[in-house]
């Protein structure tokens, strides 16, 4: 690749691409080429001279520009190789790549559109939410299921707090202890099968020990992805509650 | 109930509540169709409109929503301060573009189609909540299925999935300018 002899003084605005397709279709564009007809061998040198520029620049060139300069390479031979005229039309070896850009191209569009749809909604002014409503009755609608993120914030919370009104914590503490998810998952499901319900933070509220509280947390998320619990929260009073999962469908 | 009774009682529910109210929640407490609503929200809506109301019934995020009409948005943005809505970067609107059409949909089949890693970006729009975990592949290694939630719909003001504007099909012309 003799780039730097190559260079024909192309304004190549540095402008940040978001990645190597996004450049591709810069270059297609800009350079007025035929899509369905990509004259690899110059788009190759063009890509190759972008990358340079970047190197120049000292921007760091995120691995996908490599590989896609390598799979234009790819392409550029197997188009030098000779094709025998009796065999059936072989696939043009641009075709994925024309695919590719055409499909991001779309996306790109979607983009721009879902952008004016934002616009649009910035003209929308709803009530604010701080009033105090109406009594909420214990239905299922006012249920909502708590969120993984809601979750690791409460959970979070929780150990500030701890670490709060507990500064005492010695680093000796969890030395040789013997934290067992699996142990506090049958805990768990035993008061769950007797009460039918518990309160996220009274799973707490009995650990001392910052490696059992973990350790309890990693129990809750066992739980979920196992499917035998569901995490839900009322609308107004807040409180994270777990539920066994069999139940929910009748009860809650 | 008398049908005037029930589209006020659903006027009385959209005014009480702040956040669009679900379809269903609508039908199940004024006791009617799914077609009786839109046709009494149509109703409404141009009651409001004849009148020329200071408001306006929403449809979106598959729900309804009573907000403040557009027209007086300027004015009552200066009145309460309201602060611009944070845009999105270009990149997250590429990512949330890629998963609204084509949800449920996977990580790898998201960067294939940007040619580049979108984790972090992935990663921000579950936290602002505009994208979600809704299943997972059952093939190898059982990727995770991410999909759009309500609150994209709300954010973007439509009313469902299926309202989102058709993807305009590229046509080859546009890029055989040199023909």
């Amino acid at each position: 690749m003799d780039n730097k002899n190559s260079y024909t003084g192309y304004n190549i605005k540095t402008q940040n691409f978001e990645g190597p397709l996004d450049l591709l279709l810069f270059l297609v564009r800009n350079y007025e080429i035929n899509i369905y007809d990509i004259p690899i061998s110059e788009i190759t040198d063009q890509f190759l001279e972008y990358i340079g520029l970047m190197k120049k620049l000292d921007i760091e060139i995120a691995s996908e520009f490599i590989v896609m300069a390598a799979h234009l390479m790819l392409i550029k031979s197997r188009m030098m190789l000779p094709v025998e005229e009796d065999l059936e039309v072989e696939d043009d070896p641009r075709v994925d790549l024309v695919q590719q850009l055409l499909e991001y191209q779309k996306f790109k569009e979607a983009a721009s559109t879902l952008d004016s749809s934002f616009a649009v909604n910035s003209e929308v002014l709803e009530r604010k939410a701080d009033q105090i409503l109406l009594d909420f009755p214990d239905d299922e609608d006012n249920w909502v299921e708590v969120k993984i993120f809601d979750l690791i914030n409460a959970f979070s919370r929780l150990i500030g707090e701890e670490g709060k009104t507990k500064p005492t914590f010695s680093v000796f503490d969890d030395i040789e202890e013997d934290y067992d998810p699996e142990e506090k998952i049958r805990q768990i499901q035993s008061v769950l099968d007797i009460k039918g319900k518990v309160l996220f933070h009274e799973l707490f509220s009995f650990e001392v020990r910052r490696g059992e509280i973990i350790t309890v947390f990693l129990a809750i998320l066992h739980m979920i992805k196992r499917l035998s619990i569901v995490v839900k929260q009322h609308k107004m009073f807040g409180d994270i509650t777990l539920f066994p999962k069999s139940v929910t469908g009748d009860k809650l | 109930m008398s049908v005037e009774e029930k589209k006020a009682l659903i006027e009385a529910l959209l005014f009480i509540e702040n956040e669009p109210v679900p379809y269903g929640v609508i039908c199940k407490h004024a006791d009617i169709t799914k077609s009786e609503m839109a046709k009494y929200m149509k109703e409404l809506q141009d009651d409001y409109e004849v009148r020329q109301s200071g408001l306006l019934i929403n449809e979106v995020a598959e729900g309804y929503q009573m907000i403040a009409h557009p027209r007086f948005s300027l004015i009552l943005s200066k009145i309460y301060g309201v602060k611009n809505k944070s845009k999105l970067s270009k990149v997250s609107l590429e990512v949330l573009a890629i998963i609204a059409y084509k949800q449920p949909v996977t990580r790898a089949e998201i960067e294939s189609v940007r040619g580049v890693s979108t984790e972090r970006t992935i990663k921000q729009l579950l936290e602002k909540d505009l994208i979600t975990i809704v299943g997972r592949r059952e093939t190898v290694g059982r990727p995770i299925e991410l999909g759009t939630t309500k609150h994209f719909l709300k954010i973007f003001n439509l009313k469902s999935v299926k309202d989102l504007p058709q993807i305009r099909e590229i046509k080859e012309m546009e890029f055989n300018k040199t023909d």
